[in-house]
């Protein structure tokens, strides 16, 4: 039978356990969509480096791409997918999993020495 | 896609860890939340600011009985809507919940307006027209009261 960790730790996504990965999609979770300069200016990354991320994202359909123009303006658009929004929400139960585990080993550790 | 659990396997966080990027997230998801706060306030700003402008006109012209700049003036107020859609339209992302609130706001502005210039016309009372500018104002406020509890 598989443990809480073991279980919490099969529902974090490999990909998300970046930060700037796992911050660009909770960022994209919260919308519909946004636009390259936004995500770029909220993490403070390069172009270079937020467009890494996103290829290594948008490869495993995490992330839709969108481009488009605005006027005369180029924009790319970023949204998440419906399979990226389940990623990210088992991703965050695995480490909400994890965090709380800690609090409940921690307790029985205390319980002993209370007594 | 691939795996989820077996190309990295050995970078499992620690309770620490798990913590620390639970609150990261957090933090991104409330930035991005944000980012159009700004833009959606000043839209649903000038688009206010035009129906209730509107609303004024229509009640100071049925109380006067009519005046020859009657439609001048309500182009005019409703040109307030220009300054806002020239910022709105700079918006670079949307919230999942901005359409809701942009959708609900906008119909109960727009329809205290229309309702209150057919009413006032039909009814030949410029109160109700007064009693709508009103009405659009408190619907804004409330709108930039929910929106200052995102920014």
């Amino acid at each position: 039978m598989m443990s809480t960790h073991q279980n919490a730790i099969a529902q974090l996504c490999p990909l998300l356990t970046n930060p700037t990965r796992l911050a660009l999609v909770a960022g994209l979770h919260g919308c519909v969509r946004a636009d390259f300069r936004t995500i770029r200016e909220q993490l403070g990354v390069s172009d270079s480096t937020l467009s890494k991320h996103i290829s290594a994202l948008e490869d495993e359909e995490i992330v839709a791409v969108r481009k488009g123009f605005v006027g005369k303006r180029a924009r790319t658009w970023l949204s998440l997918t419906p399979a990226g929004r389940k990623v990210y929400d088992a991703h965050m139960t695995g480490l909400r999993q994890i965090a709380d585990l800690a609090f409940s080993e921690a307790e029985a550790e205390d319980e002993p020495s209370t007594r | 896609m691939t795996d989820r659990t077996s190309a990295h396997a050995h970078q499992h966080p620690g309770p620490a860890e798990a913590r620390a990027s639970l609150a990261a997230a957090e933090q991104a998801h409330t930035t991005s939340a944000r980012a159009n706060t700004l833009r959606l306030a000043a839209g649903l700003l000038a688009s206010g600011a035009a129906m209730t402008a509107g609303s004024l006109v229509v009640a100071a012209d049925a109380e006067a009985g009519g005046s020859p700049l009657f439609i001048l003036r309500i182009l005019l107020s409703l040109a307030l809507l220009l300054p806002g859609a020239v910022i709105y339209s700079a918006a670079r992302s949307w919230a999942r919940r901005d359409t809701a609130l942009l959708v609900t706001v906008l119909v109960l502005q727009v329809g205290a307006y229309i309702g209150a210039a057919m009413a006032a016309n039909l009814l030949a009372t410029p109160l109700y027209a007064d009693l709508a500018a009103g009405f659009i104002i408190l619907v804004t406020t409330v709108a930039m009261a929910v929106l200052r509890r995102r920014a």
